[in-house]
């Protein structure tokens, strides 16, 4: 039975299909993403949670289901509806995508230059104020090649922000950063979920410090969803797919050998009796 | 879709209402920047209680009055912010800039 629609959400999916040949990256999921709320997409790598983002972001189409933000529909939008949602929406990159050849400050400053009409000297104040939230506002003339990785991340993170999105979708943001960047990038998401009032997603395999901020955790794996709850309860669950993925197990019911005939077989041996 | 907020004046305040946004501050800024340099008294204050809703171009919008007040050589203070922009006043790090000049609240006329 589908769930029905909840105002408590910003985004809802409904049995969502999603394929790429022969495989379904989501075979018939459901999922809502509440309202002001740290929302988790967890599971081992190529299991499609970079692609839910595309697909929310309306840069994929699903073959049938529904995604609706705020009441609209992404799938079924026209090009012009859609750059209209996506002004609602703040993106956080795996690779932080700061543009190379602009400053920092030029990197914030941008999406405010292509999207509204502010004049500069508002534009600045508002540069300044996200730099200074996330603790860059002294290295806003650095270009982006003088910037640690965990500088850049947070850099990326403040244009993202800039425009005041209602939804701010992160992709694997834990990724590549040490212990004491990690930290303080998890503290910074949920700072700024609590003081903007910020629908957030993250997508990531980071099970600690994912888990540390989330409000709910969706659990996927072979295109289906295997656990969701509360961070206490995914942790507490009896399943053993999620347990494995949950405590790094190398091997489990996602089995750490890709199929394959005997070993035997390929060592051109016969099999022994 | 363009925003909807207006201002309206009270003696020495300006009342700010409705919604503050990447383009509903721009006429605003305007039309309180005169204000400031024509009619405004030299302590005026600015009330934004009847703000519903703002983004942090509301912020931007107080700074930029806030530059205006000061090359006119008044002084521009503010009422009790509502939550919302309190929040962003304090992530902006601006608690030090906004802090002194928050005003108490406007006490209701009296009852005959």
């Amino acid at each position: 039975m589908t769930t029905p629609p909840s105002a408590d959400n910003l985004i809802e999916i409904r049995n969502l299909r999603f394929g790429r040949g022969e495989r379904w990256i989501f075979d018939g999921v459901d999922m809502n993403f509440a309202r002001g709320k740290i929302t988790a997409i967890m599971g081992p790598s190529g299991t499609g949670k970079t692609t839910l983002l595309r697909l929310i972001g309306g840069q994929l189409r699903p073959e049938s289901g529904s995604i609706a933000l705020d009441g609209q529909n992404i799938p079924q939008l026209n090009r012009q509806e859609l750059f209209a949602v996506r002004r609602k929406i703040g993106m956080l990159f795996q690779s932080g995508a700061l543009f190379t050849d602009l400053s920092v400050y030029g990197n914030v400053a941008f999406p405010l230059r292509v999207h509204t009409h502010l004049p500069e000297r508002m534009i600045q104040d508002l540069v300044l104020m996200k730099l200074h939230a996330v603790g860059l506002r002294g290295a806003r003339d650095l270009m982006p090649s003088e910037l640690s990785g965990g500088m850049a991340r947070r850099a990326a993170l403040a244009r993202a922000i800039v425009l005041d999105p209602a939804l701010l979708m992160y992709d694997e943001p834990f990724v590549g950063q040490d212990p004491i960047s990690k930290g303080m990038l998890a503290q910074l998401i949920r700072l700024l979920n609590e003081t903007l009032g910020l629908t957030s997603i993250i997508v990531s395999h980071d099970v600690k410090e994912t888990a540390s901020i989330a409000d709910y955790l969706y659990i996927i794996a072979d295109g289906k969803i295997i656990g969701q709850g509360t961070p206490a309860q995914v942790m507490s669950t009896e399943d053993a797919r999620v347990r494995q993925f949950i405590r790094g197990l190398a091997d489990g019911p996602v089995p750490f050998h890709y199929p394959a005939r005997s070993y035997q077989q390929d060592l051109g041996l016969e099999p022994v009796p | 879709m363009t925003a909807q907020a207006s201002l309206s004046l009270q003696g020495d305040t300006l009342i700010v209402a409705g919604v503050l946004d990447h383009e509903s501050v721009l006429s605003l800024e305007a039309q309180g920047a005169t204000w400031l340099a024509d009619t405004a008294p030299a302590t005026c204050y600015a009330d934004l209680t009847q703000v519903s809703y703002s983004s942090s171009a509301g912020i931007a919008l107080l700074l930029s009055w806030l530059r205006h007040a000061q090359q006119q050589h008044k002084t521009l203070r503010l009422r009790p912010l509502p939550t919302k922009l309190a929040g962003l006043v304090r992530l902006s790090g601006l608690d030090e800039v906004f802090g002194p000049l928050i005003a108490e609240a406007k006490a209701p006329p009296a009852k005959a």
